[in-house]
């Protein structure tokens, strides 16, 4: 009696114990998984942070004593944070610009009945799918032509061009979940149709509209290609000068970590805020995340 | 009758004068160049189709076509798989879900040229991580981005490594939105996992599949960032896929006529590829 009561217990034991331990086990998979995403950031943290004979020495230092010597040898470099500013300015002129033509289209396409309607928001969804290059091969000959090659300018007004899809769609979404009785209401109490949106409707989307724009931050601050084609040495920005310092210091690994470091910092820091929304705003509001 | 609402109007078409006044110029300018010889320097001469003749019996176009096809099929794929099982697992486990996503993001969110540019480093054959690593597990130290097929592989890798996340977090909120009972239904009839992976999870996420195949499909196409800073199309040109191509032959070769219609043919391809997008899922992003 007591052997078999004993013996259901050791089975109903190791049965617990064999489940927790496959379910367990998933972890392993994803912990490799992670290590694969995180190892070339925690690379370039870590390299940063090292004296230069320690970079290269075998095994790789995972415990050392951490200098900032990097980081000021990159910011003191010449013109590094003029490009840091050429970044900042293009981006956020590109991003609000992008946001004042934006956002109003997107409450009209949510709220008006106005003729071919989804002919315009698709239209501006094309612009998504258009590849970079083209486009910047003749913007490249007729900047020159106009005296607006070279120029923080120039650069931004293309921006928004790239920004658009995103405000359009993504912001046109938020509007679209915001219940219209609640502008009839104040419409009902003589509020004006641009009261109404000022009042009602920007500040409950605000959350929406500020990330909207963040993700469009991170998307331009990330652009390479146009950067690289359309700016010279007066208008380049991070990561085309984060390529002039790979091709130009050679061992110096750095100091490269360093500035990768420091044009990876933004990105980073929006995208963990971000992170519920940056997969809803890829795909157009497709995934719900 | 009711009056015609002309400032809204305005208002939706303001983005879509601006878009297509900046876009549509320089595009009709590149068609217009890819219908002429044009070096810098001189004046553009007519050839009519000429460079488009050309370009479709050049052995580096067409190989430049070879390698992006490869490029594209083999990332795609192999994000997608990799990405789903990823997705799945994180599906499955009770405690981190949150800390996992986070990580897995930020690979997507790297500025791409500067992992270009870390994993060169990366890369490298002397000093190199990966070969350390590799070398620890006994295998000899290889030069990866020097060698024909290994760089081709290198820069898949990072591809890999940089849009797999996309994957894992689209399908997870694809998977998370899978409704309970569904699954406990299967579960109560004795299904085992696989059979609900496979006959329940997957079908009632296919469109989302499906619209993120077709973004990642695109965006593979036009590659450039990473591809640029980490090989620069080389060695020779096993790297050479078109975005990166067609920079070449603008600024290396100073050929805007060919340039132009390389640009001309990714434009098309892109478009067309995006257009399909539009016409079968613009049903579902619209809302």
């Amino acid at each position: 009696m007591v052997r078999l009561y004993g013996g259901e217990l050791t089975t109903l034991d190791s049965r617990k114990v064999s489940i927790k331990i496959r379910s367990s086990m998933i972890y392993i998979p994803l912990v490799i998984y992670v290590i694969f995403c995180l190892y070339p950031l925690y690379f370039t943290i870590n390299t940063s942070l090292q004296e230069h004979a320690e970079i290269f020495s075998i095994p790789p230092k995972v415990i050392f004593k951490p200098t900032l010597k990097s980081y000021v040898k990159v910011l003191t470099m010449y013109g590094f944070t003029d490009f840091m500013i050429n970044s900042l300015v293009a981006v956020t002129s590109s991003v609000a610009l992008a946001m004042t033509l934006g956002v109003p289209c997107a409450y009209v396409l949510s709220r008006y009945d106005i003729p071919r309607k989804r002919d315009i928001a698709y239209n501006i969804l094309t612009f998504r799918f258009l590849p970079p290059i083209a486009i910047a091969i003749p913007l490249y000959l007729y900047y020159i032509k106009i005296k607006m090659y070279d120029t923080v300018a120039g650069l931004s007004l293309i921006y928004v061009v790239m920004n658009l899809p995103f405000t359009v769609w993504l912001t046109r979404g938020f509007f679209l979940a915001i219940p219209k009785e609640l502008e009839e209401a104040a419409e009902l109490d003589g509020c004006s149709k641009l009261g109404v949106f000022l009042r009602i409707t920007l500040p409950l989307s605000l959350y929406g509209l500020a990330s909207t724009a963040l993700l469009c931050f991170i998307l331009t601050w990330n652009e390479f290609l146009l950067a690289l084609i359309l700016t010279g040495m007066s208008a380049r920005t991070l990561p085309v000068q984060s390529l002039k310092f790979a091709e130009a210091m050679g061992l110096d690994w750095g100091a490269l970590c360093a500035a990768a470091t420091i044009i990876l910092l933004p990105p980073m820091a929006m995208g963990i805020f971000l992170r519920k929304y940056i997969i809803r705003g890829l795909t157009f509001g497709a995934v719900k995340g | 009758m009711k009056k015609k609402p002309i400032i809204p109007i305005i208002i939706a078409l303001a983005p879509v004068i601006y878009a297509n006044v900046f876009a549509i110029y320089p595009f009709l300018m590149l068609i217009y160049y890819s219908f002429h010889s044009y070096v810098f320097g001189k004046r553009p001469i007519f050839c009519g189709l000429y460079n488009y003749v050309r370009l479709f019996n050049d052995p580096v176009f067409l190989h430049s076509c070879y390698i992006t096809g490869i490029y594209t099929l083999t990332t795609v794929t192999v994000e997608f798989i990799l990405g789903l099982f990823i997705a799945y697992l994180l599906y499955k486990i009770r405690f981190g879900k949150g800390t996992f996503m986070t990580l897995i993001l930020i690979p997507m969110i790297m500025t791409p040229a500067v992992s270009g540019i870390i994993w060169k480093i990366l890369f490298d054959p002397a000093y190199g991580h990966i070969n350390f690593y590799l070398s620890i597990l006994g295998f000899p130290r290889v030069k990866w981005l020097l060698q024909p097929v290994l760089a081709l592989i290198s820069a898949m890798i990072v591809d890999i490594w940089q849009w797999t996340p996309f994957m894992v977090l689209s399908i997870f909120a694809g998977f998370s939105a899978v409704p309970k009972d569904l699954i406990e239904a299967a579960y109560t009839d004795g299904a085992s996992e696989y059979a609900i992976l496979k006959d329940i999870m997957i079908p009632y996420i296919k469109p989302l599949i499906l619209i993120i195949l077709l973004l990642r499909t695109i965006d593979s196409l036009k590659v450039f960032d990473t591809i640029f800073t980490l090989t620069r199309g080389g060695p020779g040109f096993e790297t050479m896929v078109m975005s990166v191509l067609d920079y070449v032959t603008l600024f290396a070769y100073y050929d805007i006529g060919r340039a132009a219609s390389i640009g001309v043919t990714l434009w098309i391809l892109c478009f067309m590829i995006g257009l399909f997008f539009m016409k079968k899922y613009g049903e579902i992003i619209w809302g």
